[in-house]
């Protein structure tokens, strides 16, 4: 399964975000240890080096951390996942304001939409 | 690793080999049946001799045909191993061919004449085995075979190494030949210098009755005169055809590119 | 590290490189880009010693190239390389007799998993298969420096995409100095750290590909067209 990259964001820091998700949905549970960086690269297709960073940005950020001799981990700390999952939320939401005003609808209006659109699905089912 | 070039370069004639032999027994038998059938046994030696004398040519062609190989592309020049040692491969493994190719036909050959020659069809003098006309049969073929060969290689390097000039490249095959007949002609006019002729004369061997013979081989020549071998002129040959393949290997490391 | 100094190769009146001064460091993987006939080819067979400088020099780890240099060089070439009357197996005996640095334990991870059968004809092969077993071959040599030349060239996606991981899987990155000349870019794109962009002869332009990403929002595909459109546009 080798993916597409987007071209607006460095590989590593897609790969980053790949791996959030997947600790998010709760494909990747914590404390689970992740491929190595060798395995990694082999299935997105990537230079290692790429993966060498991704894995170097998500200790910095304390998502995952390495044990020496023994690799990768993700964090044991569910509060992580829960504020990984607000910072995706608040990152989500952020675009689809910013894409509805692009638009010309006021906050207001934005709000209404997104009711109206629950409510609606609500009926439909 | 020179064990491991010949090793490919036998792979890459094995077919063909194999082939030549088969036709070659299979063209034996169809003549030989034919003429013993019409009681004309003696005409197998027509195609035997001229099977003799296209060995000259076989030893160039197996060369070329392994040359011809390495063409697309070039890679084998992608190698540790310098010109001299691809080339060489090549010149042994042609020459094995040709070698297990000439040995099967001298069977033939002897095969025939021990039918032949006690139906009394030949004039063979005293009905004996031309054991010495067939050694000297073997080693003149094997020489021109060589000098084919040689001459072939250093010939295929020149032509080669034009390939970079893309202004000669439409004239190249006429460059090869000036540079065949510039050599000649050079070493052909120094043979004829009175003190080159001279020197010659001034070491010799005596080979008993053989005869007077002048062989000209490329501007070089066996002179026997008077039973005496002048040892001057074949050291110069032999001499001269390393230079040639030597030649032939330099170019290949250092002109001819990809 | 690969050095090329001043080099020129001129074909008769044409030049396939114009004064080029590139240097490649030592375990990164590059990417040479360009239309045909940009001197990406020539590059390729020039670091490989198979064609000579009219003018400069080229150094691979510090020793001017001559033809000895395929000791040192792992070289893919876009034609050539196979013999078609030998066997997949015979082409790898083959190889490793003449490259010291040819690992057969390599070779037959690669075999298994590339899946080329190791009895075949390399004339009967696919074209798929023939790309497979070239870079099987060049793989195999833990040689320091990697050229492949027009590695997909002709090949179909599913090919490609199994070549760029047989990459991945068996190049030792930081070790291998990796030089990839192509135009098919989208599947080796994640594979590459900096590429080169040729263009009659001359580098048009240089980057490195996650600074590429991350500065200007491009890809390498992307930015090899732009690339393109200035060239055109001078």
């Amino acid at each position: 399964m080798t993916e597409e990259f987007k071209t607006s964001k460095p590989i590593y820091s897609q790969i980053a975000d790949r791996i959030i998700q997947q600790f998010v949905r709760g494909e990747i549970r914590p404390g689970e240890k992740l491929p190595s960086v060798r395995e990694m690269a082999i299935q997105s297709g990537v230079n290692p080096n790429t993966i060498q960073r991704t894995y170097g940005e998500l200790e910095r950020m304390g998502v995952v951390e390495s044990r020496r001799g023994q690799g990768t981990f993700m964090t044991e700390q569910i509060e992580m996942r829960n504020q990984l999952r607000a910072d995706i939320q608040r990152d989500i939401v952020a675009a689809f304001i910013e894409n509805m005003r692009g638009i010309g609808l006021e906050d207001r209006e934005i709000a209404y939409a997104v009711e109206q659109f629950l409510v609606k699905r609500e009926e439909d089912k | 690793m020179f064990a491991g070039l010949l090793k490919k370069d036998f792979l890459l004639i094995k077919n063909y080999f194999l082939w030549w032999l088969l036709l070659m027994v299979g063209l034996y038998i169809v003549v030989a049946a034919f003429g013993a059938y019409h009681d004309r046994f003696y005409i197998v030696m027509a195609p035997i001799f001229f099977v003799y004398f296209f060995h000259a040519a076989l030893l160039p062609i197996v060369v070329l045909l392994l040359l011809r190989a390495e063409e697309k592309g070039h890679y084998w020049l992608h190698s540790t191993a310098g010109g001299g040692k691809l080339l060489l491969s090549k010149l042994l493994v042609g020459s094995f061919v040709f070698i297990i190719s000439l040995v099967l036909i001298d069977v033939l050959a002897l095969f025939s004449l021990n039918v032949v020659i006690p139906m009394d069809y030949t004039e063979t003098p005293g009905s004996e085995m031309p054991y010495m006309e067939g050694w000297l049969l073997n080693m003149g073929i094997t020489g021109g075979a060589l000098y084919f060969t040689i001459w072939g290689l250093f010939l295929w390097s020149i032509y080669h190494s034009l390939n970079a000039y893309p202004m000669l490249r439409k004239v190249r095959w006429l460059i090869v030949i000036a540079v065949y007949i510039l050599i000649q002609t050079l070493t052909s006019k120094l043979m004829e210098l009175s003190f080159v002729q001279k020197w010659f004369a001034s070491w010799t061997v005596n080979i008993g009755e053989v005869g007077e013979t002048i062989f000209g081989m490329g501007g070089m020549q066996m002179s026997v005169i008077n039973n005496d071998l002048q040892v001057w002129p074949v050291l110069l040959t032999i001499i001269f055809h390393i230079m040639l393949f030597l030649a032939a290997a330099w170019l290949l490391n250092r002109k001819v590119e990809v | 590290m690969i050095e090329l100094r001043g080099v020129t190769k001129e074909y008769g009146k044409r030049k396939a490189l114009d004064d080029i001064d590139i240097t490649f460091q030592k375990g990164k993987v590059y990417g040479i880009l360009g239309p045909n006939g940009s001197g990406k080819s020539t590059m390729m067979k020039l670091i490989a010693g198979l064609v000579f400088p009219t003018k400069g020099k080229i150094y691979v780890n510090n020793k001017q190239v001559n033809r000895y240099i395929a000791e040192e060089t792992a070289y893919l070439a876009s034609e050539g390389m196979l013999y078609p009357g030998l066997t997949v197996a015979q082409m790898i005996d083959f190889f490793s007799s003449q490259y010291k640095d040819f690992s057969v334990e390599k070779a037959n991870e690669l075999l298994s998993f590339l899946s080329l059968d190791a009895s075949q004809k390399t004339g009967k092969l696919s074209k798929g298969q023939q790309g497979r077993l070239k870079l099987l071959l060049v793989l195999s040599r833990e040689a320091p420096v990697i050229l492949l030349d027009e590695p997909f060239l002709g090949l179909d996606p599913m090919v490609r995409e199994t070549i760029v991981k047989g990459l991945v899987s068996f190049i030792d990155f930081g070790e291998q100095t990796v030089i990839i000349a192509t135009h098919e870019i989208t599947e080796i794109e994640p594979v590459l750290e900096e590429a080169i962009i040729l263009s009659e002869g001359k580098v048009q332009n240089y980057c490195q590909v996650e600074e590429l990403r991350e500065e200007k929002g491009l890809s390498v595909l992307q930015w090899l067209k732009s690339s393109y459109k200035e060239g055109t546009g001078r």
